[in-house]
């Protein structure tokens, strides 16, 4: 396998180290002719991530975390919506290209594309024999690959060592051979020893099986060797049991034939028995005659008992009626005395009545003139009032007028005695001309004067009238009361005959009552006399004579009845005594239970029997079963004996197929020229210092050899042997690298895969810094 | 030993990750991954 080109998009470790998500290369153009090619760069740049896609496996071999399927995802160290591996690469003389899509844009997918490239040029998909075809499934390219390259474990272990890969002297025994084996061809014997531990492990359930059926037979066995045991002598009992039976046959018989004489018995005592039940009835019957026809004597005894209570009822009810409707007349008559009492006083306010009448109009007539008579009284002291009023203030006026008059003539008397009288002055004096002012008006207060005079002495006159008038009914208040009082005593008297003289129809009409009344009464008659009549009515009398009459007949016939049954029944209690007694039934049930137990032993005597005669039959049985047991227990044992000796030679037939076996042998015969090689390779790079061998079978720490695996490193320089486990980790580092290459070299040689590329991401160790140089030259 | 490795097994070529420059320096070819970072040719 050579890479031509390789195209990455997407992937982690180049957009992390480069900062691109597509990187090409062109292994042609960069490194034609070239033997050994660097990828050059700092850490981190992504040189692993290009050299772990330098290969068309879908996978980046130190980024897995198991080998084989399963192992490695690309979606971890991918980061676009759709990544992209193209890789150009040639083997055997023909030129193939790997397209491996990985999508991340919503459900993730791998698809894998493998081309081959026809003669004219074009990339066709790759199509094997068997009619695979790579369609883009996962399944397909892998097995397309795996047909053109080989395997993947083979591959990455033979020609790419890389970084972080176990070391081989790190593989465990079983490893380290199967790994092996795989690498010198050696399936077919592996597949052979698988097959075989398979049959092996068959043989092993069969025989599993073949010991449980052992086990099941020896159950059996051990359960019928029990059994005989048990029914050892069932023969010698069936003697016994028969005895036993005919015993128990014998006392049932007789217990038989004493029921049968028992019940023979019962039958001849079945008849008398019969004439009793008989006469029995016929008690029963005569007493329930007897009992109904009393009863019906009694019925109409009661029927007529309770006719006689209802006409007592009734003659009570009229007599009641009677006292009511008496009594009711007593207070009737009472209540028409009393109205007709009052007949005289009626009588006599009638003849009064009208007198009183016109008494009262009279009456009314004074106190009418009476009242006027008040009224003018009244009147006149009201004027009187008015008078004296009027006159107080003549009076009152008539004395101003006199000071005002006496006023004016002092003023008018100053006239004369002022000095300035006649003079010059008294143009000017105000005495003086108030004098003169006084004396104008001195006549007009006279005559006022007189005026008033003449006032005081109309109303005198007017008081004089007045008095006389007032003489005259001075008494007019007293005459009114006197008067009113004998008007309300005549009209009260009038009322009063009025009322009585109203009274007159009602004693005319309780006179007729009255007299109905005392006809009712005598029509009724004495209170005393009715209840001594006692019997009432004569239909009453009459009924109550019919009633007697037939409770006498019931009693009569009641009587002979009685004693016609009475003497029936004992009649017929005399036959009954004269019968024989009753037959006890107790001896027969006693008689059948005891036939009952016969019977019950006798039942257990045959089982028995039936029971020891079956077990005798079972004995023989299992006398023949175990004898037919014993031999299928020989031909089982010797089954077991076969299946043991086949499985122990499939057994060793396994393990000589497996890794111990033929393929250690194998990889010893392979150990001398893998060794060789290695030593080739350690010569050209270290000289001849080391050497090694490989060992299939390795000692224990008793001395004895066992199956294993062991690189030893012989050290010339030193002289020493020892375990490549046992070497400084740079050492190991080394001497591991050519044995990796030596097994890439011997597979190259022994099975003609050859590769036509190396691949090393692993970093080589600086521990041997001369020895490092030294690999390179 | 490499070298070795090619001509006992008749291989072609071989490529490895080489982190020091004396390694480089020591092959054929080289494939220069730092020549091709967006930051270097920028």
């Amino acid at each position: 396998m050579q890479p031509l080109s390789l195209t990455l998009k997407g992937f982690r470790g180049i957009r992390a180290g480069l900062g691109r998500d597509v990187l090409t290369l062109d292994f042609e153009q960069l490194a034609d002719g070239a033997e050994l090619v660097a990828i050059a760069g700092a850490n981190g740049r992504g040189k692993t991530t290009v050299m772990e896609n330098m290969h068309p496996y879908l996978t980046m071999p130190s980024r897995a975390a198991t080998a084989g399927p399963g192992g490695f995802s690309y979606y971890d160290h991918v980061c676009l919506p759709e990544n992209e591996k193209d890789l150009v690469w040639s083997h055997a003389g023909r030129t193939y290209r790997s397209q491996v899509v990985i999508r991340l844009n919503g459900r993730r997918k791998t698809e894998a594309f493998l081309f081959a490239l026809s003669a004219d040029g074009a990339w066709k998909p790759m199509a094997l024999e068997d009619g695979t075809v790579a369609d883009g499934k996962v399944e397909t390219y892998t097995r397309c690959v795996e047909a053109i390259c080989g395997n993947a474990d083979t591959f990455f272990t033979s020609v790419f060592s890389a970084q972080g890969k176990r070391q081989l002297s790190a593989y465990r025994n079983a490893e380290i051979k199967t790994l092996l084996a795989d690498l010198l061809g050696q399936e077919e014997i592996r597949v052979l020893g698988q097959k075989a531990a398979e049959t092996a492990r068959l043989l092993k359930l069969g025989l599993a099986a073949i010991w449980q059926e052992q086990s099941g037979l020896d159950n059996d066995a051990q359960r019928i060797g029990g059994e005989l045991q048990r029914l050892e002598g069932a023969a010698g009992r069936i003697a016994q049991s028969l005895a036993a039976r005919q015993a128990a046959q014998a006392t049932l018989e007789a217990a038989r034939s004493q029921h049968a004489q028992l019940a023979a018995e019962r039958e001849q005592s079945q008849s008398v028995e019969l004439r009793r039940t008989q006469l029995q009835g016929e008690c029963s019957a005569v007493i329930q005659a007897g009992t109904e026809a009393i009863e019906a004597l009694k019925a109409q005894e009661h029927s007529e008992s309770q006719r006689l209570e209802r006409l007592e009822q009734r003659i009570a009810q009229r007599l009641t009626q009677e006292r009511n409707r008496r009594l009711a007349l007593h207070n009737q008559r009472q209540q028409c005395l009393k109205v007709l009492a009052s007949a005289p006083t009626v009588r006599q306010a009638e003849a009064r009545l009208p007198m009183a009448e016109q008494v009262l109009s009279l009456r009314l007539a004074r106190v009418g003139h009476w009242r006027q008579q008040a009224q003018r009284l009244n009147q006149c002291k009201a004027s009187e009032h008015l008078v004296r009023q009027r006159l107080s203030g003549i009076e009152r006026e008539a004395g101003q007028a006199a000071l005002k008059a006496e006023e004016l003539a002092r003023r008018f008397g100053l006239a004369g005695v002022v000095p300035c009288a006649g003079t010059d002055l008294q143009g000017q004096c105000q005495l003086l001309g108030d004098a003169r002012e006084a004396q104008a008006l001195v006549p007009g207060a006279q005559a006022a004067i007189k005026r008033l005079a003449d006032q005081r002495a109309a109303a005198q006159e007017e008081l004089a009238v007045l008095g006389r008038q007032y003489e005259g009914i001075a008494a007019a208040p007293q005459k009114l009361a006197w008067t009113e009082q004998r008007a309300e005593v005549a009209g009260a008297r009038s009322s009063r005959y009025a009322l009585l003289a109203a009274k007159a129809g009602e004693q005319a009409r309780a006179k007729n009552a009255f007299a109905e009344i005392e006809a009712e009464l005598a029509a009724l008659g004495d209170e005393m006399s009715s209840c001594q009549q006692g019997a009432g009515t004569p239909d009453e009398l009459a009924e109550r004579q019919q009633i007697g009459t037939a409770r006498q007949a019931i009693a009569a016939q009641h009587e002979q009845q009685a004693k016609h049954y009475r003497a029936t029944l004992d009649r017929l209690k005399q036959v009954l005594a004269a019968l024989p007694p009753c037959y006890d039934e107790q001896r027969l049930s006693e008689s059948r239970r005891k036939m009952e137990d016969a019977a019950q032993l006798v039942a257990t005597a045959e089982q028995n029997y039936l029971s020891t005669v079956r077990d005798a039959e079972n004995f023989t049985v299992l006398t023949q079963q175990a004898t037919a047991l014993a031999t299928r227990q020989a031909q089982v044992a010797s089954r077991i004996a076969k299946v043991q000796s086949e499985l122990g030679d499939w057994t060793l037939f396994a393990k000589c197929m497996s890794n111990d076996g033929l393929i250690a042998l194998a990889i010893d015969d392979a150990g001398p020229a893998l060794a060789g090689l290695a030593n080739d390779l350690l010569l050209a790079s270290y000289g001849s210092r080391f050497t090694v061998s490989i060992l299939t079978q390795v000692e224990t720490v008793k001395g004895e050899q066992k199956e294993g695996f062991d690189i030893q490193v012989h050290d010339g320089d030193s002289g020493e042997s020892k375990s490549v486990g046992l070497m400084s980790g740079g050492e190991r580092v080394w001497i591991n690298e050519c044995l990796i290459r030596a097994v890439a070299l011997y597979l190259g040689q022994n099975t003609g895969r050859r590769y036509g590329a190396l691949f090393s991401t692993r970093r080589m160790g600086r521990s041997i810094p001369s020895v490092s140089a030294c690999s390179w030259q | 030993m490499k070298r070795e490795v090619l001509r006992l097994g008749g291989y072609r070529q071989e490529f490895f990750v080489s982190q020091t420059p004396e390694l480089t320096a020591m092959a054929d070819a080289a494939i220069n991954l730092e020549a091709m970072a967006i930051s270097a040719t920028a």
